[in-house]
């Protein structure tokens, strides 16, 4: 089904993408659908192993810039068309996000953004304290002051998407290779020419980028400057239960995310201002901590005490691969031919691979850039151009 | 009637049957095979099954066991309750600062 | 009602027993093997570790799902349901899966249904309340941990200073306290059991006791309990060394941490040396039917029966495998009044099996294991097979009915927190699954990745029991 091999690489590809997590995959899968052929997928651990596989599944929809939500709504479309699209069941529920704020002082934000959310079509409400026991009945909302829901966010299983993909990408004659790590991209003459890997080399005139967190330091060896840090985060999930939660509980005051998957567990994390920005180098440290697991738990109860005699089963790190203002960087670089990267997702690549997978295999077998490229391109650090999202969370 | 089936995971109830087919699909490493089926992330932790997991993936692949790459294990070793762990108190060390792989 | 009784409620009907036992051995004693359903076939499942390291005892208690029933001290008016409604693939599914598995390949809910986009989102809706298993608690109640000894869990100044230790050392069997004592700066012992020695010190001194002047004919028996005893004398002359019982060490993080865990408490231990003693798992073995209700290991005989107090007196145990605790578990259980069968799966010890002949206990050699079924509520029946490579009686199949049966081999070397505090694990299957790579005969001796020196030793370290073995078969 996916014949994931280890063997020697080909000697030539008309494309190489690096990276087998949800941005790679999509990548893949939307250059196969346009029609290109001798497409390869090179994977230094296994599908997902990347932030992909460590992430938590959510989706959402409720942003404060226009362009993230659009984004974001893109995506959403996707995802509910996913399973079919595939073939292959990617557990896409729509149980809605729950934002909920301690401090009197969001609200006039959180008004601000559901009203451009509306604006946008966006189904999302402003609720009182006591509305949110509607949505969760055993919510403890003594220190909530609002919230926003909007009924079709969701979550998705983040291995089922990237196993789906590569099943689908597989059918369409993709090779993807795991246990083969890139080592070096070539150049000659300002064009890319070959991908090393430890496996062999393979000439290719084109090479996509979408490493995560490792993308900063493929990009440096062929002098290309990414502006990325990375930076740990947490995330657990619990034994399973039969659902009692529909919702993911988000919070902007604490920054703690909790919601059911189609498990039954209830998977969540919780941001930690204390947590360095690495200026990355290609190693990361990914090992749990038991400082989060206290302030997770610690969090948790605070919103749902009921889950007191609920079991944690397993917490484990990823990291985020962090811009300076938390938008990804699609696209290429002048005076580079054939290169193209897709990264810098921050804390929400999962919900937006799908979306920008499709415009970044539209601009690399066109060459035109679409305006969410054009915003997104690495140039807009030197242009200033930067407009953060005040909804950055977890 | 049933034939009786042979566990390798009693917790994610995973026959070796199933295991077996699952690599058949083209799941060829542990982590993934965890994932899939499932083996290893139920309630005993992995301690009931990953050894045996593992030691058949090496039969399937016609590998030494000892070129199997174990799957991260991932705190903690014994599902405690969030009433517990919110019982202690901070500060709680961070994790280690160096570098994996 | 006398105080030595007491009364649950199970499944909402009254079933009265001992006082200062486990749920799962009360149930047991009434008639009551099954505990829980299997999450996809919904077979039956009954205690299998007694330790709290499985599944199988997961039970709803006084409003908690997922409580280990062999775990929890029985306490008057308890509520204990199974959970079985509704496992994942719901009730009539699993019936059919039972008889017909091949219906439903590995994976088949990531392939079907998934076309069109509105079948797949039905196929979601429908399958959602037949996730998970048991439902969220009803309102924060006390789950009693069992105490071990008739002696509540003395709270030794337990958690509060822990803190930071020098050399803390994981498990008081005999690798254990042979590490304290070896050391000659002051140690901290933590174990489960509630006093020094172990697993099997128990069940030791009792089948020693009771084997009285033939105790010579068990070698392996009387050597493994002359060190435990002469350990436990020595350790408790040590004033430097501490023991803590009724903990475990829950959770390791790098760097140097560890989540022990009293009781319920929770307490966080900082260490300067870590000792890891932690003994090993039972092994059940890969055949069909491998997991019926009543096929146990020996640690998990040991503890039933020395902790709980299970009664097996009259019962038919088959007993198979081989090494010490083949012995000790066949001893033990004549020592209870239980009848046990035995199957030797090597060639065997010639100073033993005569031995064992002389107790009048039923006696095969150069068999193993090939299958199990229920066959009534409170019966098993074995298929034993000829062992290949083994001398015995060839193409002979055997077919014996016991209660319990109970298998004996290598143990599984307990690895879970070294390994994720930063030690190097490889899989040595004939060790008994995952040892430290580089390891000696004595154990493993190395540091963690920031430094701090570990060492693992005993069974932890996939060295086998410490006592003189009979030489494990092929
Ligand atoms: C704890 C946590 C929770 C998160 N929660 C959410 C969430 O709820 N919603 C959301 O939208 N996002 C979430 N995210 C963010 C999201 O996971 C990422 O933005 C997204 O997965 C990035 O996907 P990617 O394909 O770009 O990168 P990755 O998934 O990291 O894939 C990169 C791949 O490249 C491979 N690779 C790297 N270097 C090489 C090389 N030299 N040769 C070969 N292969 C190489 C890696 O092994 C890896 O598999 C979360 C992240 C974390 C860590
Ligand atoms: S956890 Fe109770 S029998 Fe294994």
């Amino acid at each position: 089904m996916i014949p994931l091999t280890r063997e020697q690489v080909p000697a030539t590809a008309d494309v190489v993408l690096v990276g087998a997590g949800i941005n790679g995959l999509a990548t893949a899968y939307e250059l196969a659908q346009l029609g290109m052929k001798n497409i390869v997928v090179l994977e230094k651990t296994y599908i997902g192993s990347g932030s992909t596989g460590r992430c938590g599944g959510g989706i959402r929809q409720q942003w404060t810039t226009e362009e993230n939500i659009r984004l974001a709504q893109e995506s959403v479309r996707m995802y509910e068309n996913m399973s079919a699209e595939l073939g292959y069941q990617v557990f896409f529920r729509q149980g809605g996000y729950l934002m909920v704020t301690e401090n009197e002082n969001d609200l006039p934000a959180l008004r601000d953004a559901v009203a451009l959310q509306q604006r946008c079509d966006v189904p999302t409400d402003f609720l009182q304290p006591q509305e949110c026991l509607e949505i969760v009945p055993d919510l403890d909302i003594s220190r909530i002051k609002g919230a926003t829901f909007c009924p079709r966010d969701g979550t998705a299983y983040p291995f089922a998407v990237v196993w789906g993909y590569a099943r689908a990408c597989h059918r369409k004659g993709v090779k993807i290779y795991i246990g083969t790590t890139v080592t070096d991209l070539k150049t000659t003459e300002g064009r890319i020419t070959a991908v090393e890997t430890d496996r062999g080399t393979i000439q290719t005139p084109l090479v996509v980028n979408c490493a995560g967190p490792w993308a900063r330091s493929l990009a440096a060896g062929i002098g290309v400057e990414l502006p990325n840090r990375q930076e740990r985060h947490e995330i657990m999930v619990s034994e399973s239960l039969k659902p009692f939660l529909d919702p993911m509980v988000i919070s902007i005051s604490n920054g703690i995310y909790f919601s059911q998957s189609m498990r039954g567990e209830i998977v969540g994390g919780i941001g930690d201002s204390d947590e360095p920005r690495l200026p990355g180098p290609s190693r990361f440290k990914t090992h749990s901590g038991m400082r989060f697991a206290v302030r997770f738990a610690q969090a948790l109860l605070s919103y749902y005490p009921r889950a007191a005699e609920v079991r944690m089963m397993r917490q484990w790190a990823g990291m985020y691969d962090v811009t300076p203002d938390h938008r990804p960087i699609l696209g290429g670089v002048d005076g580079l031919d054939g290169y193209f990267h897709s990264c810098g997702f921050s804390g929400h690549g999962f919900m937006l691979g799908p979306m920008t997978g499709k415009r970044m295999a539209r601009f690399i077998t066109t060459g035109r850039r679409d305006e969410i490229i054009e915003s997104l391109s690495l140039e807009r650090f030197s242009r200033g151009d930067i407009q953060a999202d005040a909804f950055v969370v977890g | 009637m049933s034939h009786p089936k042979t566990f390798l995971c009693r917790c994610e109830d995973v026959t070796l049957e199933e295991f077996r087919e699952a690599y058949g699909e083209g799941f060829s490493e542990l982590e993934s095979l965890k994932r899939y089926t499932g083996v290893g992330t139920g309630f005993c932790q992995g301690k009931g099954c990953m050894s045996e997991a593992a030691a058949e993936l090496a039969r399937l692949r016609g590998i030494e066991p000892g070129q199997i790459r174990l799957t991260t294990i991932r705190p903690p070793a014994e599902p405690l309750t969030f009433g517990q762990l919110a019982a202690l108190d901070e500060p709680i060390f961070h994790a280690a600062q160096e570098e994996e792989e | 009602m006398s105080s030595d009784k007491v009364t649950l409620r199970f499944q909402n009907k009254a079933v009265i027993c001992r006082a200062g036992t486990s749920v799962a051995a009360a149930l047991w004693e009434n008639g009551i093997r099954v505990l829980s359903h299997s999450p996809k076939y919904g077979r039956g499942r009954g205690v299998t570790c007694a330790r709290g390291q499985c599944t199988a005892c997961l039970m709803r208690i006084d409003g908690i799902p997922n409580v280990r029933a062999c775990e929890t001290a029985v306490c008057d008016g308890m509520t204990i349901e199974r959970q079985d409604t509704g496992a994942f693939y719901g009730p009539v599914l699993q019936k059919t899966l039972a008889t017909a598995d091949s219906l439903f390949p590995v994976g088949f809910y990531y392939k079907w249904f998934t076309r069109p986009a509105a079948l797949s989102r039905m196929f979601l809706q429908g399958i959602r309340p037949l996730t998970g298993v048991g439902r969220v608690p009803d309102a924060p109640a006390a789950v009693r941990s069992l105490p071990e000894a008739a002696d509540p869990p003395a709270r030794p100044a337990a958690t509060e200073d822990l803190g930071s230790v020098d050399h803390i050392i994981v498990g008081g069997g005999p690798a254990g306290l042979e590490a304290a004592l070896e050391a000659d700066a002051p140690a901290l012992v933590v174990d489960d059991h509630p006093s020094p020695g172990g697993q099997r010190a128990a069940a030791l001194r009792e089948a020693c006791e009771h084997l009285g002047s033939r105790l010579q004919r068990y070698p392996t028996l009387a050597a493994a309990d002359d060190r435990i005893r002469s350990l436990q004398e020595k350790f408790s002359e040590r004033r430097d060394l501490r023991y803590i019982g009724h903990s475990r060490i829950v959770a390791g993080y790098r760097p140097n941490g560890l989540l022990l865990r009293h009781g319920s408490e929770l307490a966080s231990v900082e260490f300067a040396m870590l000792t890891w003693a932690a003994g090993a798992m039972d092994v059940l073995g890969l055949f069909p039917g491998n997991d019926t209700p009543g096929l146990i290991g020996p640690r998990a005989l040991y503890r039933l029966l020395c902790r709980d107090g299970l009664r097996v007196d009259g019962k038919p145990v088959l007993v198979v495998g081989h090494g010490l605790d083949l012995w000790l578990s066949a001893a033990l259980l004549s020592a209870r009044g239980a009848h046990p069968a035995l199957v030797v799966d090597g060639p065997g010890d010639q100073t033993e099996i005569s031995a064992a002949v002389d107790e009048k206990w039923q006696l095969a050699t150069g068999m193993k294991l090939a299958s199990l079924r229920t066959i009534r509520a409170d019966r098993i029946s074995a298929t034993l097979v000829p062992r290949r490579s083994a001398p015995g009686p060839i193409n002979s199949h055997l077919e014996l009915d016991a209660d319990l049966v109970v298998v004996c081999g290598e143990g599984k070397p307990s690895f879970d927190v070294t390994y994720q505090i930063g030690v190097d694990y490889e899989l040595v299957p004939q060790a008994g699954g995952f040892v430290p790579t580089r390891r000696t005969e004595s154990g493993y001796r190395g540091t963690l990745p920031d430094g701090a020196p570990v060492a693992i030793v005993g069974e932890a370290a996939g060295t086998g029991p410490q006592v003189p073995s009979e030489g494990a078969p092929s």
